[in-house]
């Protein structure tokens, strides 16, 4: 830093005359501030400044206008109570950031939670639609246990009739040796009842021969009559027998018709159901398709939404960066306010002391380098997106 | 005939053609192609169903029992010329599982 070897007073209340009732009050300030600081670094560089003068020497006689004093003191009354004002609302503005930014960041911290509950809703969706569990929350996958249970019945109940229609067949053709047989059997007692006539025919020769022989004949006769009871006894079996044949005969028959029914059945009924069910799985898995699709999708507007409210969130720091510059300007208003409470103790009636001038000189070193130190933080804050917060 | 089979020479193939309704009034003229497999054995059995207009499970119930006589899961046995309705009908009663469906 530069050595002010000078102080120049005079030239920076001019400045502020001379722009006072024309700009507004910031711009006298900064205007008056850098007058201020640069007088003894421009005297280096304008040859029509005042010549420099020696640290022992006096200052130069202010000039004794009661009117100039006047002003000069309206001046710093104005400049002071303007701090004051921008100080006040430096930190209003500080306050309000600082409310709206803690309200933001609760409300994104709650948008943050509300979608990971979503996003957790969403996946176990997305389980349950895998999974084949009975008290699964998921409708669809309820539907489609039902028709695969309902198509696994149907199968059963048609490779059952399948199977029943096959045996009854089987069933049938037995019959139909039974019934073959049974005809032979009733084939048979003819050729019997045939035998027995013939029988009684004989045993009716014999006893005809028997009487023809008269007494010699008459044992033979009883025997001629025995074997006519038995031919008719024998008569009388067969036509038992025959009659037995023949309720059996009727028993087949009726049994086959009952088989028939038993075996003949419409299949249409139960294989267009079972196409019906066919389509319906079909459409039940398109529809559990596009659903986990739906719902992949919403998964991922989740995850979005979370990654942009971490964002958000991110960009919040800007807070921190404001809290800094407003602290930064609340230590240079105090600087600016200390730096016009000197103006007003000086008096230019009088000459200063050595220790009065090297205190003045120190304070006016102090505020420059303090104003070059701000100018270089604010070079560094000026943007969010690097993402660093500039502690101070 | 409904139902008409022809053997051949070598005995190694039956080809049985049947036709109009195929249900239970056939099962009289279907005994003696079930017979023939007493007599053949494993012999390949066609089946050619073109002329079949309708089918019930009667008919299944025949064809199946053919099959079992003819050795079960070993038999040859294809339905051959099937309308497609019959095809359909016979696919949903399972039976493509067991049979040649053509």
């Amino acid at each position: 830093m530069r050595a002010i070897s000078t102080v120049y007073i005079i030239p920076g209340i001019a400045g502020i005359t001379a722009t006072f009732w024309a700009a507004p009050l910031w711009v006298i300030i900064t205007a008056w501030v850098v007058t201020l600081a640069g007088a003894a670094w421009s005297q280096h560089h304008s040859a029509n400044k005042i010549t420099p003068v020696q640290d022992t020497d006096t200052l130069p006689e202010p000039p004794q206008n009661t009117l100039l004093k006047e002003h000069r003191n309206k001046l710093i009354t104005l400049l002071s109570g303007g701090l004051g004002t921008v100080h006040e609302q430096n930190n209003q503005v500080l306050g309000l950031v600082q409310e709206a930014v803690n309200g933001l960041q609760t409300g994104f911290k709650d948008i943050m939670a509300q979608s990971e509950t979503q996003k957790e809703v969403v996946l176990e969706l997305l389980q349950s639609e895998g999974t084949t569990s009975a008290n699964s929350k998921c409708s669809t996958n309820n539907i489609s246990n039902f028709i695969h249970e309902t198509e696994h019945v149907l199968k059963f109940f048609i490779d059952m009739i399948a199977e029943t229609s096959k045996e009854s067949m089987r069933l049938v053709y037995k019959l139909d040796e039974m019934w073959k047989q049974n005809s032979r059997i009733a084939g048979l007692l003819q050729d019997v009842k045939t035998i027995a006539d013939q029988t009684n025919l004989l045993a009716l020769n014999a006893a005809f021969e028997a009487a023809r022989a008269g007494d010699y004949g008459r044992g033979f006769a009883v025997v001629a009559g025995e074997v006519r009871t038995l031919s008719a006894k024998s008569l009388s079996f067969s036509n038992e027998i025959r009659t037995v044949v023949s309720a059996t005969i009727t028993g087949i028959s009726e049994a086959r018709t009952i088989i028939n029914d038993i075996a003949s059945k419409d299949l249409k009924v139960m294989t267009n159901s079972r196409r019906r069910v066919n389509e319906m799985t079909v459409a039940i898995q398109g529809l559990q398709k596009s659903s986990a699709e739906q719902l992949a999708t919403v998964s991922h507007i989740s995850e979005d939404i979370q990654h942009r409210v971490s964002e958000v969130v991110m960009s919040m720091q800007f807070a921190d960066m404001v809290a800094q510059i407003g602290a930064s300007a609340t230590q240079r208003l105090q600087s600016m306010t200390a730096l016009v409470q000197i103006i007003g103790s000086l008096t230019t009636d009088t000459n200063l002391t050595e220790p009065q001038l090297a205190t003045l000189r120190q304070t006016i070193h102090d505020a420059e380098q303090f104003a070059v130190a701000h100018a270089h933080r604010s070079v560094m804050q000026h943007s969010l997106s690097q993402g660093e917060v500039d502690l101070f | 005939m409904p139902v008409q089979f022809a053997v051949s020479d070598n005995k190694q193939e039956v080809r049985v053609t049947i036709s109009g309704r195929f249900d239970f009034e056939m099962h009289d003229q279907f005994g003696p192609v079930l017979e023939s497999v007493q007599k053949f054995g494993n012999a390949r059995y066609i089946i050619d169903l073109g002329a079949v207009q309708d089918i019930d499970s009667s008919a299944i119930g025949m064809l199946l029992l053919l099959r079992d006589m003819a050795g079960g899961n070993q038999a040859r046995v294809e339905l051959i010329r099937c309308r497609p309705e019959i095809k359909d009908e016979l696919s949903m009663a399972n039976l493509d599982k067991m049979f040649t469906i053509a």
